[in-house]
């Protein structure tokens, strides 16, 4: 397992958020977090992470392995050192700063600027977009290529696992379709990928496997397939 | 056109601008109202006249250890005041607070270190000035003017250019996301307050090239710095730099009308007209949603 989560059990204040969840990542795959508003989705990532103490949670019981070492509360800026990035809710951009100078940004903690040029040339070859925008500020772009410069910019290090909240939030259709499309793109080249997501429609078309959340705990496990011809998954999710 | 107005105007906006860079250069960062920057103004006059008078040091040494402490200062400040409430996640209003209680506590270590009297940093009488249009500018002017523009270019240069300036940007858009590409924004934050600092220290000892050094000199200066800063445009780095010099001609260029008992009231009389009809200043784009 790439990354493990085990049994972890997450507060804010007195409010659980997380009673003893579990889950595992195999490299290579692509796994979705789905479930209903407020069910711990992005606490879960939040924990992994280590931006929970940012917002305010803490882990109380449990632990978090990447390939085996415990990454539980490492702060975010020392976790992307050992291989994890996460595009985070809302793309978070650094919207007076140039496409360029956000993807810049994604390399920053790397001394060696050449190996930053050759991830610069693979994110341009699969968003394009990017390329031709690249001397816009962040902050002008739409939401959609806001979403991808902000996986562009956590592709930079070339890390082992992509982690993303709600990749399509705020969408159209049309770009929901692009960004889930170049996520299994990213995988099919080696990068093992973690997401929350809303539209469990779309995370479970592509997913390798799926997690359902309810109320702070994990109350299915299946793959992607499974889950969505399961009959309770489409009456509580797919609205069918 | 009363060019004598006009380039004290000038002058004192260079000064203006550098405290304004600085106090920027800090909100930036940690979206508060540093006030404790004008005791490091302060500050900065008293170390040079320490070195420069009382310790006969060389001016362009006791320039740059004046400034280097400054810097220091301001770390200090950060780290056993601010960093704790920033840890407890304090509101901005407590920030604003404990910036006041800084303010005084020094001012007040200061007065009892020196004495209250009016120090000064002249040694010889005032040379000569030279004539440009109908204007006089003297030597001291001219270092000020050169001093601080060289500090203007270099900083926005280092802020535009330098992986540390390019961090403290990305820091002040979005500090999550800054933590998420591996950026520590605690110490993204110190050497904000660092650079901020030296700058108020800087402007500390070139005004007192000009004028008297006194324990309460650093309020005035901090409420011009702040005023700069928002019809600048808040945060905004070329914003801090044109709102000082606006400021400072503005000022001087009143007392060509207005009695010179007036003077400090056109800077808030440009505030409230800036507030009033464009709050987010010059520059600025996001003030909107950026509580002070
Ligand atoms: N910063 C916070 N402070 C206090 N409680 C929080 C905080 N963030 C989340 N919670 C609570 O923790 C629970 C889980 O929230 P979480 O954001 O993880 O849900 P989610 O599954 O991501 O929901 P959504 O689909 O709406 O994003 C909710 O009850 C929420 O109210
Ligand atoms: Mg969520």
């Amino acid at each position: 397992m790439l990354l493990e989560v085990n049994e972890l059990t997450v507060c804010y204040g007195t409010v659980q958020a997380l009673n003893s969840v579990s889950l595992g990542v195999s490299e290579g795959e692509i796994v979705a977090l789905i479930g209903p508003n407020g069910a711990g989705k992005s606490t879960a990532l939040k924990a992994i992470c280590g931006l929970l103490k940012s917002s305010g949670g803490e882990i109380i019981s449990g632990d978090v392995l990447f390939s085996g070492q415990s990454i539980k509360n490492i702060p975010p800026h020392d976790l992307v050192k050992k291989g994890i990035s996460l595009v985070p809710e809302g793309r978070r951009v650094f919207s007076s700063m140039t496409v360029m100078e956000n993807l810049e940004m994604g390399g920053y903690i790397r001394k060696n600027k050449k190996s930053n040029l050759e991830s610069l040339d693979r994110i341009f070859e699969l968003f394009h977009i990017l390329k031709e925008r690249r001397k816009q500020k962040a902050g002008t772009l739409s939401s959609g290529e806001q979403q991808m410069l902000s996986i562009g910019r956590a592709l930079m290090l070339q890390p082992r696992l992509l982690l993303l909240d709600e990749p399509s939030l705020g969408l159209s259709p049309n770009y929901m379709e692009i960004v889930f499309d170049k996520l299994q793109e990213i995988n099919r080249s080696g990068t093992t990928i973690l997401l929350v997501e809303q539209n469990a429609r779309m995370a479970l078309e592509h997913a390798g496997r799926g997690y359902v959340f309810k109320i702070g705990e994990i109350f299915l496990e299946d793959t992607g397939k499974n889950l969505l011809e399961s009959e309770q998954i489409r009456k509580s999710f797919l609205g069918e | 056109m009363p060019y004598q107005l006009l380039l004290n105007g000038i002058i004192a906006g260079s000064i203006y601008a550098l405290i304004a860079l600085g106090f920027a250069i800090i909100y930036r960062t940690v979206k508060f109202l540093h006030l404790a920057h004008g005791i490091v103004y302060t500050t900065g006059a008293y170390l040079a006249y320490t070195f420069f008078i009382l310790l006969h040091i060389h001016p362009i040494i006791s320039f740059f250890l004046s400034i280097i402490l400054c810097a220091l200062l301001g770390i200090a400040i950060d780290k056993s005041v601010y960093y704790p409430l920033r840890v407890k996640k304090a509101s901005n209003l407590i920030f604003l607070l404990a910036s006041f209680g800084v303010f005084i506590f020094l001012q007040n270590l200061i007065q009892l270190v020196y004495g209250a009297q009016i120090l000064t940093l002249r040694t010889g009488p005032v040379k000569e000035g030279y004539h440009i249009f109908s204007a006089v500018i003297t030597p001291i002017q001219i270092w000020i003017l050169v001093v601080s523009c060289w500090l203007l270019v270099i900083l926005w240069g280092f802020v535009k250019y330098t992986r540390l300036g390019k961090a403290m940007r990305a820091v002040s858009d979005d500090q999550v996301a800054a933590s998420v590409v591996g950026i520590n924004p605690d110490k993204t934050i110190l050497s904000s307050f660092a650079i901020g600092s030296a700058l108020a220290g800087a402007a500390g000892i070139l005004i007192s090239l000009e004028t008297n050094i006194e324990p309460t000199m650093g309020f005035s200066a901090v409420l011009k710095g702040v005023i700069a800063s928002i019809i600048g445009g808040i945060g905004s780095i070329p914003g801090a730099m044109l709102g000082g010099f606006f400021l400072g001609i503005a000022e001087n260029l009143g007392i060509w009308k207005i009695q010179a008992g007036w003077k400090d009231c056109i800077s808030f009389i440009i505030l409230i007209i800036f507030l009033l009809l464009r709050p987010g200043g010059i520059f600025g784009v996001k003030t909107e949603k950026e509580q002070i």
